[in-house]
């Protein structure tokens, strides 16, 4: 697949109104993907200094993802709603599995720039945020049941300047949030609040070669959280490079040493260290992935890749004083198939390697070496 | 609204008991509104070339003004080429069964907006290996329906169709990009189509 590569992607991403359709009427068309996966994953915790470890293996079967964007044309105003289904978007509480993933409306403006409002995906990263868009089952930076290890952002409210060139792209978003600091406000006095900048810029190099850099901040009260996100690809004949670097500092940490510090906090090793629950701070993150896809026929590609993040952040709990430090490495290698039985019918299939190790000083026995290896097969449906 | 074939067969009954004559109307009409149009054609191509070739017309009309004329003109000619589709199509009916017009029958019964020239033959014949997307564009219209192909070597594909299921008698032309050239082109069938007439 070739869906979201570099400058591509971020032309995709800026303009966020996709040519694929299914006409209607002359205002409105149709677009989405049911992806549906079958996936077993078997891991292993290894607690240095106690016998405390653990196994981990388990299945999933299920329709992970249904998607119908509407897309509205109107001249110089498009507007897009993106409503999925995501696993748990029937959990009640909408927190993890929004409804409506992205909705906004397009002003073109007569210099070719476009003025985007609403809720929308960032313009930050080579990998896409469906389905359609990877070379592969998982993304880069996800590791398992420990969670996800990206400092970049997803889904944000705000208004977003965006113009292109034929080897040129520039984007500006001025947005509520982007690490949830303080979403929902986009400033003001009552309760938490923060406003967030995200800025992107990408060039054309020819040749095959293309370039993107781009940044976010996230301006809380108490708070801020930065992220810098770069890639650069290279595309000839059958083959496509990918190489991604990305950097940060997160006020609120990631998923993985939130998910590691609460695994060790209650873990079998009986190392809580107090009455409440732990949560990390100020995480210094830098990761990379390296990813080479070659299609060898019309219908079918492989995809090496490798991934590698490092963490560095403070631990401190709900209630109590107590404090540690949290520190990772976690690299993750993946080959991934593809086949595509028509231009909307695929089926993924992968094997994926993630080892990795933590130190939580603070706590008795805190320290563990992992890995894990999972296997998928993806079914996508496209239209 | 959805077309379904029952509905299909339904319009096609009513319209052979009732419309021959409403066809004949509509053919010279349609024939009428022709000549009108390719009459306003020339004269607007005449305007145009006295507005630019006379030295004093250069310095009277505006940039705006020749922009202006140059759209209308292109509009007009869209125009034309496309009540020429409606009126080859309104000719045959009468001639031919209706099921045999039913794939052309359903895009003039319920989708009159849409651009028809891709249902002309000839309008394919700039749709070439190599060629880009805004000439297809160009010369077919835009796609009732496109995708963003999921294939390796393939960004997206352009499908041209009557209708999405294959009932034999619809017209399907298929046509696939990559970074933005034409890498295939599956046109429709259009001598089966008219043999099926």
């Amino acid at each position: 697949m070739k869906n979201k590569i570099a400058i591509a992607s971020a032309f995709l991403a800026a303009a966020s109104f996709s040519t694929a359709e299914i006409v209607v009427n002359e205002f409105l068309s149709f677009e989405g993907f049911v992806d549906s996966s079958y996936s077993h994953t078997d891991g292993e915790v290894d607690f240095r200094g106690n016998g405390n470890d653990g196994d981990f293996n388990e299945n999933s079967f299920q329709v992970d993802q249904v998607e119908i964007s509407w897309l509205f044309n109107f001249d110089t105003v498009t507007a897009q709603v993106d409503l999925q289904y995501e696993g748990d978007s029937n959990d009640g509480n909408g927190e993890d599995g929004e409804l409506v993933e992205q909705a906004f409306v397009n002003y073109a403006l007569a210099n070719g720039g476009v003025v985007t409002a609403g809720r929308y995906a960032s313009m930050l990263g080579f990998e896409a945020f469906e389905p359609t868009g990877l070379y592969q089952y998982s993304t880069a930076y996800a590791i398992g049941n420990l969670g996800d290890a990206s400092i970049l952002p997803s889904y944000a409210q705000g208004v977003k300047y965006t113009i292109e060139g034929d080897t040129t792209f520039f984007g500006i978003s001025i947005q509520d949030q982007a690490y949830d600091l303080g979403s929902d406000r986009l400033g003001g006095n009552e309760g938490d609040s923060s406003h967030a900048v995200e800025v992107a810029g990408a060039l054309d190099l020819g040749n095959g070669v293309s370039l993107f850099l781009g940044g976010v901040l996230e301006d809380g009260e108490d708070d801020n959280s930065y992220a810098i996100n770069a890639y650069a690809t290279y595309e000839t004949g059958a083959w496509l490079f990918a190489a991604e670097i990305n950097f940060g500092d997160l006020a609120n940490g990631t998923d993985i040493s939130n998910e590691v510090s609460l695994l060790v906090d209650e873990g079998p090793g009986g190392a809580d260290a107090g009455d409440g629950d732990t949560f990390t701070t100020n995480e210094d993150v830098l990761q990379f992935l390296l990813m080479a896809n070659y299609a060898y026929s019309e219908q079918a590609s492989v995809t090496g890749r490798i991934t590698y993040s490092e963490h560095d952040a403070d631990v401190a709990e709900e209630v109590g004083a107590f404090t540690d430090t949290f520190e990772a490495e976690v690299t993750k290698l993946t080959l991934a198939h593809n086949y595509a039985f028509t231009d909307n019918l695929l089926l993924v299939t992968e094997v994926s390697y993630v080892e990795g190790d933590w130190d939580l000083a603070g706590f008795d026995n805190g320290d563990a070496d992992f890995d894990g290896t999972q296997l998928a097969v993806e079914l996508l449906f496209s239209f | 609204m959805r077309i379904t074939s029952p509905k299909v067969w339904a319009v096609a009954l009513v319209a052979t008991v009732l419309s021959t004559p409403i066809y004949a109307a509509d053919a010279d009409a349609t024939a009428d509104r022709m000549a009108q149009l390719e009459a306003r054609l020339i004269a607007m191509e005449a305007r145009l070339a006295e507005a630019e070739a006379g030295p004093q017309a250069a310095s009277n009309v505006s940039e705006a003004r020749m922009v202006e004329l140059e759209t209308r003109l292109a509009e007009a000619e869209q125009e034309t080429k496309e009540v020429k589709a409606l009126a080859a199509t309104g000719g045959n009916v009468s001639q031919a069964s209706i099921l045999g017009n039913a794939a052309t029958f359903d895009i003039l019964a319920n989708s009159a907006w849409r651009n028809l020239r891709w249902t002309q033959a000839e309008q394919w014949e700039a749709v070439r290996p190599g060629a880009s997307m805004a000439v297809v564009v160009e010369a077919l219209g835009h796609p009732p329906r496109s995708v963003d192909s999921l294939k390796p070597r393939v960004d997206e594909v352009f499908y041209y169709e009557t209708s999405i299921r294959d009932d034999g008698n619809s017209l399907r032309g298929k046509i696939s990009f990559r970074k933005g050239k034409v890498l295939t082109v599956q046109k429709p069938n259009f001598k089966a189509n008219k043999a099926a007439q």
